[in-house]
């Protein structure tokens, strides 16, 4: 399979790490966005063709290729997706598509009816795999309560940061909430936790924030069941260094695999061996809560006759 | 009354629950059990059990809570009746000049909370809800939050997640069986200690154990909870379902001076851990972050033919009876507030009943 990757060096580097991990696909061409050092991103990929734009390699090498990946966190990604949209072809695009229900709902008018996967790379992340796995077996029992922690020391948008912990909550539901609850406080830190009610009795709650000090960050998933819990806490995955002050914690890494993974599913759905694939319409319901997340805080919303209203 | 040479005397004012609480007392060297003492007309069930306590430690027990007062030199009272009891049981040890410790939960009325908040202050007497802000990582917490390292708090988050099983599993009483009786399962959890709820009146894992992870909220933040929006489960037990009340919640709170913060607890079954339960603490501030385990100190010890409710990690360093005692001893020296104290319970008690209230009516409630 010829894959065409557009995105910075630096993501060239890491898609091209991986390559031998995709059975039978290779990465044919590359476009550099965001002032990509275009040679090194070649060389990273082993791609044979380097073109300046999506638009000037969908124009020459379209037969050519069988798919697109676009990774770039730039608000240049969308007009990269429709670009490559004229192909025709297969589009796995991230790390997020979208911010809001309305920016995803404008792109999706454009593509003309091209196959467009949004990336939900977070999915893929092997703590995430896991516990979603013991759901889907039945190890744990019916969701009562996800918790989720997630500290960053970068500052990005709020909607980029709690839609992966939204579409995590709604994903293992298999649903959307019914009531939607948020809270900042007057900190005036770049702060946000969320609570969310679903069918049945179930729950999510979950705190974000992105003012850490530099160089730190925390997550920690827990899924409580009526058979059983999980628990995915970076606080249990750390070791320590010993060097003469406090021992400090060092958290074990996860390696590449949540984009290996991804990629894979990618893949598969093109080459038609996987029967179901992300598609834009589950993008579009998760940030239809994210949007209604950042709506109104300190309200109550209620799903009612197809929408969230606000109380 | 006090002095330092001679034991605070303490009345055991019924102990039909857990005995962890006047065992702290008698442990601790500034007290000393003088008696047990409860109603008459308190039911057979309960007469048996407070006389089991006061033969064990070979103290009487006086049928007549108001003669125990008279006919003893007294400086206390320790109460651990059923939970509907304890806030008659404290006014009146109150009324007759006794310092009081308490049984959690303080009480499932808050009407009854507040006469004990005045019966407490017009008799200037001391009082301590029990509580478990004194474990070495709850301590660990607050010392590192006090010193600054993480700067000023803006969020604070609980994880209690308690694995006590709690009788029957949800879905299992078969066809025509009767309800489970709320005070007949708690008679019987009485010997494995998950009994917490004992009393008439059915009590949700909000109000049994939401005083721990409320008093960590409070003794960290040093704010109150002023709103609150909740939601509630009955996710894991027959007797919850039965009897209609919560064995999971999550609370979403705002508090004084901006903060904000949520607690997230269950009673989520034996399975789900392998030791007592998942307990954490997780504090954002302007300068970083805390994570805190309410196990640590532990170690792990596991064996051939191990018990399965064995639990295979071991909590040690743990001090907490002890310094409440510690704690409690000192107020009454000084007359300072104990670290849980009258107002602190009654407040701890609002919260609970506004996050019911939120969870029925699905809004946002004022704690009151």
């Amino acid at each position: 399979m010829n894959l065409a990757f557009a995105g910075s060096a630096s993501e060239a580097v890491r898609y091209g790490s991986i390559t031998n991990r995709i059975e039978g696909a290779n990465w044919s061409a590359f476009v550099p966005m965001d002032g990509a050092d275009a040679a090194k991103g070649k060389e990273a990929l082993g791609a044979f063709v380097v073109e300046d734009s999506i638009d000037a390699l969908v124009e020459g090498h379209s037969k050519e290729l069988d798919a697109f990946v676009i990774h770039s966190a730039s608000e240049s990604l969308q007009e990269a997706a429709k670009s490559a949209g004229k192909a025709g072809k297969p589009i796995l695009a991230g790390p997020l598509l979208a911010s809001s229900h309305g920016a995803l709902a404008a792109l999706t008018s454009e593509m003309n009816g091209s196959a467009l996967v949004p990336a939900f790379t977070w999915r893929f992340i092997p703590a995430i795999q896991s516990l979603k796995a013991s759901l889907d077996a039945g190890k744990l029992g019916e969701i009562g309560l996800i918790r989720l922690h997630r500290w960053h020391s970068e500052a990005s948008d709020m909607a980029d940061r709690i839609i992966p912990a939204i579409d995590i909550a709604t994903w293992f539901f298999g649903h959307r909430p019914t009531k939607i609850f948020s809270l900042q406080g007057t900190s005036g830190k770049d702060y946000i936790q969320v609570h969310l009610q679903f069918e049945g009795d179930g729950m999510v709650v979950i705190d974000d924030t992105a003012d850490l000090p530099d160089g730190g960050d925390y997550f920690s998933l827990t899924v409580i069941g009526g058979t059983g819990a999980a628990y995915a806490d970076d606080h249990r995955n750390m070791n320590l260094v010993v060097d003469g002050v406090h021992p400090h914690a060092i958290r074990t890494g996860q390696g590449e695999a949540h984009l290996i993974g991804q990629l894979k599913a990618f893949v598969n759905h093109v080459r038609g061996e996987a029967a179901e694939t992300l598609t834009t319409q589950d993008a579009a319901d998760v940030l239809d809560v994210s949007d209604t997340v950042l709506g109104r805080v300190g309200s109550v919303a209620v799903w009612k006759d197809g929408s969230y209203e606000f109380e | 009354m006090s002095s330092n040479d001679r034991p605070f005397k303490a009345l055991v004012l019924s102990i039909v629950k857990h005995e962890y609480i006047p065992l702290a007392v008698d442990a601790h060297p500034r007290f000393e059990l003088v008696a047990v003492a409860d109603d008459a007309s308190a039911p057979e069930w309960v007469h048996e059990r407070n006389q089991e306590f006061a033969d064990r430690f070979d103290i009487p027990y006086v049928k007549d809570v108001e003669k125990a007062f008279s006919d003893y030199d007294l400086d206390l009272a320790v109460v651990s009746s059923e939970a509907e009891r304890h806030c008659d049981l404290a006014v009146r040890a109150s009324n007759a000049g006794l310092h009081v410790i308490s049984d959690k939960p303080m009480s499932n009325r808050l009407s009854e909370c507040d006469r004990v908040v005045e019966a407490v202050q017009r008799n200037q007497v001391r009082y301590l809800l029990w509580n478990r802000n004194f474990l070495p990582a709850v301590i660990q917490a607050r010392e590192t939050i006090e010193a600054g390292t993480i700067g000023d708090l803006y969020a604070i988050h609980v994880d209690f997640y308690f694995s006590k099983d709690a009788g029957p599993p949800k879905g299992s009483r078969a066809q025509g069986n009767s309800p489970i009786n709320w005070l007949e399962r708690q008679r019987d959890a009485h010997a494995d200690g998950s009994d917490g709820g004992v009393g008439v009146a059915p009590l949700g894992e909000l109000q049994i154990e939401g005083i721990y992870p409320l008093g960590y909220v409070r003794v960290l933040t040093g704010a109150k909870i002023t709103r609150v929006f909740t939601t509630t489960a009955t996710h894991f037990h027959q007797a919850n379902v039965d009897n209609n009340i919560d064995d999971l919640a999550a609370v979403s709170f705002e508090m004084d001076e901006g903060l904000v913060g949520t607690l997230c607890m269950g009673r989520i079954g034996a399975a789900s851990h392998p030791d007592i339960g998942e307990i954490k603490i997780n504090a954002l501030g302007t300068k970083g972050g805390l994570v805190i385990s309410e196990a640590r100190p532990e170690v792990g010890i596991y064996y051939r033919d191990q018990p399965k409710a064995e639990f295979k990690h071991e909590r040690i360093a743990n001090e907490n009876d002890f310094l409440l005692m510690e704690n409690f001893a000192t107020a009454i020296d000084t007359g300072e507030d104990t670290i849980l104290n009258e107002t602190d319970g009654r407040d701890t008690v609002a919260v609970v009943q506004a996050a019911l209230e939120s969870s029925k009516t699905n809004r946002p409630v004022n704690v009151p």
